[in-house]
């Protein structure tokens, strides 16, 4: 079935190739065919000329058509892979620059249970710390920011917040936001002999955005006489171990 | 005998002015598909993705459609200024075969450059609509802009390019110019080649397009496809040259 489909979408290439070709050789023709000093012509390319010269000049005063200036380059190892934290156990010792939000509840019962709230589309893992009793339940919520061709989206989403109701603590995941954008792609001819990373791209008509999407994770403290129970969709990490 | 001589630069000096003024059609044909590329161009190429909490979808504008349409029109429009039409123009003059030839080849160049401005130039206009038109304001991305050295490097590249294609589609046009079973086996084997790349991945094809497009360095980028269009030039002037006087 895979393979039928992928002929048909060479076929229908091919048949808009030929299309397209046909409509070249048609337009060429008909206007080749006038091999008059036809003012006419000098006008439309004198008049297309000039709209061309117009557009650059609008260009160049337009700074909003030059995108973002790359400030910094932003690289992917210059920010801590939460990883080790969740699925490896290492003390949570990360920089406050990721802390997001950090919340605490005074609790005294025997069992809590987690559950989601929010858009259950995404999902955020869990470390759990046991510590002494104290009565308190911390949660704090790290998050590495995430970029795309070299925009910090991060503020274009909510974060995670986490609230209690009696015997239930709530991790309200965040609405999934959906961003538009429009970009401009530097045609091949330009880049063909003036960009270092040319030939890294396979494909020279289409090339991969450049995105870092961040990480983050729920990093809870509770008191190690509380029971903790949670909805099956939540992943608890304990020392490394999923709960 | 004549009684007045005529050099061979003189006459195809006055061929390929004449040319230029005559075959105007090449350039209005130029702007109509350069417009309808321009339309093309603004079925945006779209890039999703997303993880937690944010889905991204941005439309990418370029004009490498346009500048696609636009090597289009030099291969056709090389292959039909010797169509039998426009080669009888020629006998307007006293005229020879070479330099009928040069002065095509003269015209092509400046088809080549004036193809290869309009089609560097309309980059920019297809961003300015983009924003001012379509009201696509959330510009996002870095290295977007356009530096002078990219733009004379990018026209040097379109010109040659453009240049290319003409020498191919001139000596095309020469050979189906032959024999009449030539204008239908051409077509044929343009289509399976297409066919060949497309369906079959053909690796031969392929390296002999990246021959071109993969290479970075001006100085070997400009000596292959200038040699390249003056063998296939060359090519054309010597199968010419069996062609009968005034076919």
């Amino acid at each position: 079935m895979m393979g039928i489909n992928v002929f048909g979408i060479i076929i229908i290439q091919l048949v808009f190739l030929l299309l397209l070709i046909g409509a070249v050789v048609f337009i060429i023709k008909k206007g080749i065919g006038k091999t008059n000093k036809s003012k006419t012509t000098y006008w439309i390319l004198g008049g297309y000329l000039c709209l061309l010269l117009l557009s650059v000049g609008v260009y160049f005063v337009t700074p909003a058509l030059h995108g973002q200036v790359k400030t910094e380059e932003i690289e992917n190892t210059s920010m801590p892979n939460f990883d080790r934290f969740i699925y490896e156990g290492e003390p949570v010792d990360i920089s406050n620059d990721y802390k997001v939000k950090q919340w605490d509840f005074d609790y005294n019962d025997e069992e809590i249970y987690l559950r989601y709230s929010g858009d259950d589309q995404n999902s955020l893992p869990v470390r759990l710390d046991k510590k002494e009793n104290d009565s308190k339940i911390e949660a704090v919520y790290y998050q590495t920011p995430s970029y795309y061709n070299g925009i910090n989206i991060s503020s274009y989403t909510d974060p995670v917040s986490v609230n209690k109701n009696g015997d239930e603590l709530f991790i309200e995941l965040p609405e999934t936001a959906y961003l538009e954008f429009t970009s401009y792609k530097k045609e091949f001819p330009f880049k063909q002999l003036t960009d270092e990373r040319f030939l890294e791209n396979d494909d020279l008509l289409f090339e991969d955005a450049d995105e870092i999407f961040g990480n983050q994770f729920l990093y809870l403290r509770i008191p190690k006489n509380i029971k903790v129970n949670a909805d099956s969709g939540i992943d608890i990490y304990e020392d490394g171990i999923i709960e | 005998m004549s009684l007045s001589e005529i050099s061979l630069g003189n006459l195809v000096k006055k061929q390929f002015f004449y040319k230029l003024n005559a075959y105007t059609g090449v350039f209005s044909s130029m702007v109509l598909i350069q417009v309808i590329a321009i339309f093309f161009s603004f079925g945006a190429v779209s890039s999703g993705s997303g993880r937690f909490g944010v889905q991204i979808n941005v439309d990418y504008h370029s004009a490498d459609t346009l500048i696609i349409f636009t090597m289009l029109w030099a291969f056709i429009n090389a292959v039909t200024i010797i169509t039998k039409k426009y080669r009888d123009d020629d006998f307007a003059f006293v005229t020879n075969r070479v330099s009928n030839n040069v002065s095509n080849m003269l015209f092509l160049v400046a088809a080549s450059f004036i193809g290869g401005v309009t089609a560097i130039l309309s980059t920019f206009l297809i961003r300015v609509i983009s924003y001012f038109v379509l009201r696509d304001h959330s510009v996002i991305g870095y290295d977007v802009m356009y530096s002078v050295q990219e733009i004379f490097s990018g026209l040097l590249v379109v010109f040659l390019y453009l240049l290319l294609f003409c020498a191919l589609g001139y000596l095309a046009g020469t050979i189906s110019q032959l024999h009449k079973s030539f204008v239908v086996l051409l077509p044929v084997v343009v289509m399976g080649c297409l066919i060949m790349i497309v369906i079959y991945g053909s690796e031969v094809l392929l390296h002999v397009i990246e021959f071109y497009s993969k290479e970075t360095n001006t100085l070997l980028f400009v000596g292959k496809t200038v040699i390249t269009s003056f063998l296939l030039f060359a090519g054309a002037i010597i199968l010419s040259n069996r062609l009968e006087v005034r076919k």
